[in-house]
């Protein structure tokens, strides 16, 4: 490849050779030392490729070995250079292209965040921000470890982390801290004990007596674990019971929503444009003024090419209003029901797993009910500390 | 007194610098490789005739194509269907 760029650079010339010797004239090129290449047989005798400066100075060798030259095609830099000698526009843009990919090379386009499972990665970003490194920071006046330092210091869970400005990338390495494990410093006797109603499915006991097998029914507040182990000689030790019993338990949940209540519908909404360009965004948008409160929603895209993140990009910012007047549809309060359901069963029941689920929608007056019934395997195991009473 | 067996003495020597005779490495019938030639005596699509010190070699077969010159040495790449050497 940087053969070819050079040959281009250089200017070459692809000839045909037609005579009677033109075995010769390949020998005594080669006794010259020209240089020449893609030496082939073709209609017109034999087609090669010889630099400029070496195809003016063979002609003595051709009439020697009585061939005739004759010139097909003149490729390279030198010979657009003189076919396009009046064209000076093409020569200033491309002037003027160097000159903004120069200056452009000055700034930072791209971050790219590696190595971050708890933490997210906006929060890095925002805290890179304000520690002074953003899309289009001046590489030149970027102080990494100053950076570094301030982004730790910002955001407590990072450990350790390194910023590789690479061309236009600042590659930022983060290795989040380890979280320490939970010691239970009580050594003080506990029982654990049902939490609910359920049919139990596995039992994973550190520390006491386990009870319960699997496929026992259990009830609340059932002992599951004792805190009492009695050896062979009939001697009592009491120990801090730690497990973990796993049941299937039934649950049942409620949602409603009120018809009459105003919520924010999808299709009612105002765009507004930004074209964003290093840290300098420009309005190209506006959108008409809406009476009522709004919920904006902020989308960024960024100009790709050939997987090459360029500088340039457009923030779109969507905001949903409400209508106070209008009622609800059972469609929508049914769409409505299924995201708050989606919702509670990301952030309360994340940390058993549904097994099944029941939903059951019914309408009352102004009231839209859904009824949930959920079967979940989850931990049911809870620590009793041992009174004197138990 | 002993005699010198002179069989013997050629059999350190390797043969090619001995008798002044071409190397030729071939890959399958794709490629050739001629250490030790002088010139090209014939070249066209279907035969290319080498010239080295001692011999002429010629290649018959389809598109054959002169892939690299020097001053001592020839690749020629192609369908090679046969070698032919004439002393």
């Amino acid at each position: 490849m940087l053969i070819k760029i050079i040959r281009w650079l250089r200017g070459y010339v692809i000839f045909t050779v037609a005579g009677r010797f033109p075995e010769r004239f390949i020998n005594l090129l080669n006794q010259r030392g020209v240089l020449y290449w893609n030496f082939v047989p073709c209609k017109e005798g034999h087609r090669a490729s010889m630099s400029l400066y070496d195809y003016l100075r063979i002609r003595k060798i051709a009439k020697r070995s009585s061939v005739r030259l004759r010139k097909q095609k003149a490729v390279g830099l030198p010979f657009f250079i003189k076919n396009n000698k009046k064209r000076k526009g093409i020569f200033i843009g491309g002037v003027c292209a160097l000159l903004l990919i120069s200056f452009l090379n000055q700034f930072i386009w791209v971050i790219e965040i590696n190595g971050t499972n708890r933490i997210s990665d906006v929060q890095v970003i925002e805290a890179l921000q304000e520690s002074g490194l953003t899309v289009g920071t001046y590489k030149g006046a970027m102080d990494v470890d100053t950076i570094e330092k301030d982004t730790i210091l910002r955001v407590p869970d990072i450990g350790w982390m390194s910023i590789n400005a690479i061309n236009n990338i600042a590659k930022v390495e983060i290795k989040e801290k380890a979280k320490s494990p939970k010691i239970s410093n009580s050594v003080k006797p506990c029982n654990l004990k049902a939490l609910c109603d359920g049919v139990i499915t596995s039992t994973t006991v550190v520390n006491g007596n386990c009870l319960v097998k699997r496929g026992s029914a259990v009830v609340k507040n059932q002992l599951l674990v004792s805190s009492v182990i009695e050896d062979n000689n009939q001697n009592l030790t009491y120990v801090h019971s730690e497990g973990e019993i796993l049941a299937d338990v039934n649950q049942e949940k409620t949602f409603s929503v009120n018809m009459n209540n105003s919520y924010t519908l999808d299709k009612n909404y105002t765009e507004k444009s930004k074209l964003n360009f290093l840290r300098f965004s420009i309005p190209f948008e506006m959108s008409s003024s809406h009476k009522g409160e709004k919920l904006p929603v902020f989308k960024q895209y960024r100009a790709c090419v050939n997987n090459v993140t360029l500088p340039l990009g457009k923030t779109v910012c969507r905001n949903y209003y409400c209508n106070t007047n209008e009622k609800l549809n059972s469609d929508t309060a049914k769409n409505i029901l299924k995201k708050k359901i989606k919702l509670q069963e990301c952030f309360e029941y994340n940390k058993g797993k549904i097994k099944s689920k029941r939903i059951n929608f019914t309408q009352n007056n102004n009231n839209y009910t859904a009824k949930v019934n959920y079967i979940i395997n989850k931990n049911i195991a809870v620590k009793q500390k041992l009174s004197v009473r138990s | 007194m002993r005699k010198i067996n002179k069989s013997n003495i050629g059999s350190h020597i390797p043969v090619d610098f001995m008798y002044n005779l071409p190397v030729i490495e071939f890959t399958g019938n794709r490629q050739v490789l001629i250490e030790g030639s002088t010139g090209v005596l014939q070249y066209e699509s279907e035969v290319v005739r080498i010239n080295t010190k001692t011999m002429v070699v010629a290649f018959y077969g389809r598109d054959l194509t002169l892939k690299c010159i020097s001053a001592t040495g020839v690749i020629i790449s192609g369908f090679i269907a046969k070698t032919e050497f004439t002393t």
